[in-house]
């Protein structure tokens, strides 16, 4: 294990990026951890600029990227043979074969002629492309092509796959198979990757962490658990008579939320077991008739994240 | 579907450097190509000058020296009856095989290059094809010049390759070595000569593919451009004159550079360091169009 095995797959310091007088990214800092992350953002959110930064194609206006360790802008070009890219667009090598196109993708990226043969031929079995590969990509239907430029993603054998909409175009069968191959690649061979996506269950399904962007300004990171609260520590509590217990819970000094009809939202500490609530209930003379966990979807989210910057934008306006 | 269930594999191995990767590019091309039937036909129409120099040789070689007709190459004037205007201005090797280049071949080339090269960078920016190529370990420099040599590869298919293997083939077919004695001190400057006229076609015609998506398009900026110079200047130098109008022409600059490294006598008196300095321009101008046209930000994301 090297050094640069221990760097997190991106790190963003005070990152800008100007086209002109347009800030397309304004001071974005995060780290996005070894594993699988989500980019989540509206169209013009700076995504893209990210990208372009995280592929070590762009010179941001002020501070640096790191990718795997490296610093992205100085030493893109090796950079770029450790990642693998999957466009959202339509993007085909004209006139190959699916073939011919991932083994000039991984001959790109510096595999021998026979080594990128060879890998081409397993990543399109792993990508379920069989006899077809034979024929030309601009023949494909869009659920194939999408395939194709996963294959191409993967022949080199990249550490941190870079995958902008990977599921568009596919059926519910196909979605499912890419799905759980990217998860085994996470899982079972130790890649990286970022996923940018609008099909927030997909996110949900298959990473760990995710950043929100909007506006070229970062909104929110971290692991999903803790945003949606499946940490562990935001339940909805229902209970019968024991008119006392509001108080002992604002005596607790727990966050709550009153939501009428003996039903609370309440914010337990880490420390605090789900078990303390029984007690309190008990000790008070109400009875539980609802406890679970409650979860927000990352759609919950991030709506909330973007309304709360657009309430605080005009506040400062 | 699982990782065990294929094998993926992981990849300790070595990376290999730019000129492979540039290989890529180029040989992948090249293939493409050649595998388009229209492609092909338009292809031996092409080298069509060539086949037809092959057919003197035979003739020359073959049936006339072979029945003893003729003896030497200044004999062939005296020849009488069928072929005999064919042959009489076959007066010199340098002639015989410079002279169908000149008038044949090189404008054809032109045709060609046209064809193979005004799609090689406009097809893939169609295709979104840049976007893969950026975003991989390689320079856009890189992958440029993997289109360039694609390029001037195949046209070099069609005026260097067809004449060389005509002027093997004629080497074997004479009665004897003086052919190739006769031969060898003009052979390397012809080839010198073809080489810089095809890879000057080839570098021009990629740099003008780079400036649009579409191919047709850029067939017809690259028609445009040579025809209406070619015609501005003629009509110039008709009216005034002054042959140095021939240096905003890039057909004339390239075509007297090639005369002079093979040298041949150039047309109307066009000064070979005013042609060199024009393509010198030219160059310029398609490096400055290639920078300005694929940047790597501009196409990826």
């Amino acid at each position: 294990m090297t050094r640069g095995d221990l760097e997190p797959a991106v790190r963003l310091e005070d990152f800008t990026i100007r086209y002109g007088s347009f800030t397309a990214v304004d001071g974005a800092a995060f780290t996005m951890p070894r594993g699988a992350c989500g980019l989540l953002g509206k169209n013009g959110a700076g995504k893209s600029s990210i990208l372009k930064a995280v592929l070590g194609l762009i010179r941001p206006s002020r501070g640096r990227a790191r990718v795997l360790g490296m610093d992205a802008l100085g030493e893109g070009r090796r950079l770029r043979d450790r990642i693998g890219y999957m466009a959202e667009k339509e993007t085909i090598f004209p006139g190959l074969s699916g073939l011919e196109a991932v083994i000039l993708a991984g001959r790109l990226s510096g595999l021998p002629p026979l080594e990128a043969r060879q890998r081409a031929h397993e990543v399109l079995f792993l990508v379920r492309i069989e006899e077809e590969r034979y024929r030309k990509v601009e023949t494909y239907s869009a659920g194939m092509k999408q395939k194709i430029k996963l294959a191409q993603a993967l022949v080199h054998d990249p550490e941190l796959l870079f995958l902008d909409e990977p599921t568009n175009g596919l059926d519910p069968g196909g979605r499912s198979e890419i799905l759980d191959l990217l998860k085994d690649l996470v899982r079972k061979k130790g890649k990286s990757l970022i996923l940018s996506s609008h099909i927030l269950p997909d996110v949900e399904k298959l990473c760990a962490h995710v950043v929100l962007i909007d506006g070229g300004k970062v909104l929110r990171e971290g692991s999903i658990a803790e945003m949606t609260g499946a940490a562990g520590r935001l339940y909805r509590l229902r209970l019968r008579g024991g008119s006392e217990v509001e108080p002992a819970l604002a005596a607790e000094g727990w966050l709550r939320e009153d939501l009428g009809n003996g039903e609370y939202r309440v914010f337990l500490p880490p420390e605090v077991p789900a078990e303390r609530l029984f007690e309190l209930a008990l000790a008070n003379g109400a009875q539980v008739r609802l406890l679970e966990l409650e979860r927000k979807s990352l759609a919950d989210v991030f709506l909330d994240a973007v309304r709360g910057a657009e309430v605080s934008k005009e506040r400062r306006a | 579907m699982t990782i065990e269930d294929f094998g993926f594999r992981s990849y300790g191995g070595p990376r290999l450097g730019s000129f492979p990767r540039i290989f890529a590019i180029a040989s992948m091309d090249v293939r493409r190509f050649f595998r388009r039937k229209l492609f092909l036909i338009f292809f031996l129409a092409c080298v069509f000058p060539a086949i037809m120099t092959l057919v003197f040789v035979y003739i020359r070689f073959v049936v006339i020296e072979g029945q003893g007709e003729i003896a030497g190459m200044g004999d062939v004037r005296a020849l009488r009856g069928p072929g005999a205007r064919l042959f009489a201005n076959l007066t010199d090797v340098a002639t015989t095989f410079f002279q169908p280049f000149l008038s044949f071949a090189m404008p054809l080339a032109v045709a060609y290059s046209a064809v193979v090269g005004a799609g090689s960078i406009s097809t893939d920016r169609r295709s979104g094809a840049l976007e893969l190529y950026f975003t991989r370990g390689i320079r856009p420099s890189h992958y440029f010049c993997g289109k360039w040599a694609a390029v001037t590869f195949m046209i070099c298919c069609q005026i260097l390759f067809s004449y060389l293997a005509v002027w093997v083939i004629a080497v074997f077919l004479a009665p004897d070595w003086g052919f190739l004695e006769e031969t060898a001190g003009f052979v390397p400057r012809w080839i010198l000569a073809q080489g810089f006229f095809c890879t000057s076609l080839g570098f021009l015609v990629t740099a003008l593919s780079g400036t649009t998506s579409s191919p047709r398009f850029a067939i017809m900026r690259w028609f445009g451009i040579l025809v209406f110079l070619y015609a501005l200047t003629r009509v110039l130098y008709r009216q005034l004159g002054e042959s140095w109008f021939f240096i905003f022409s890039p057909w004339h600059d390239l075509r007297r550079v090639a005369e002079a490294i093979a040298g041949v006598e150039g047309v109307r008196g066009f000064d070979p360091y005013l042609a060199l300095l024009g393509t010198a321009l030219l160059f310029a101008l398609g490096f400055h169009l290639c920078r300005k046209s694929m940047r790597p930000v501009e196409v990826v994301g």
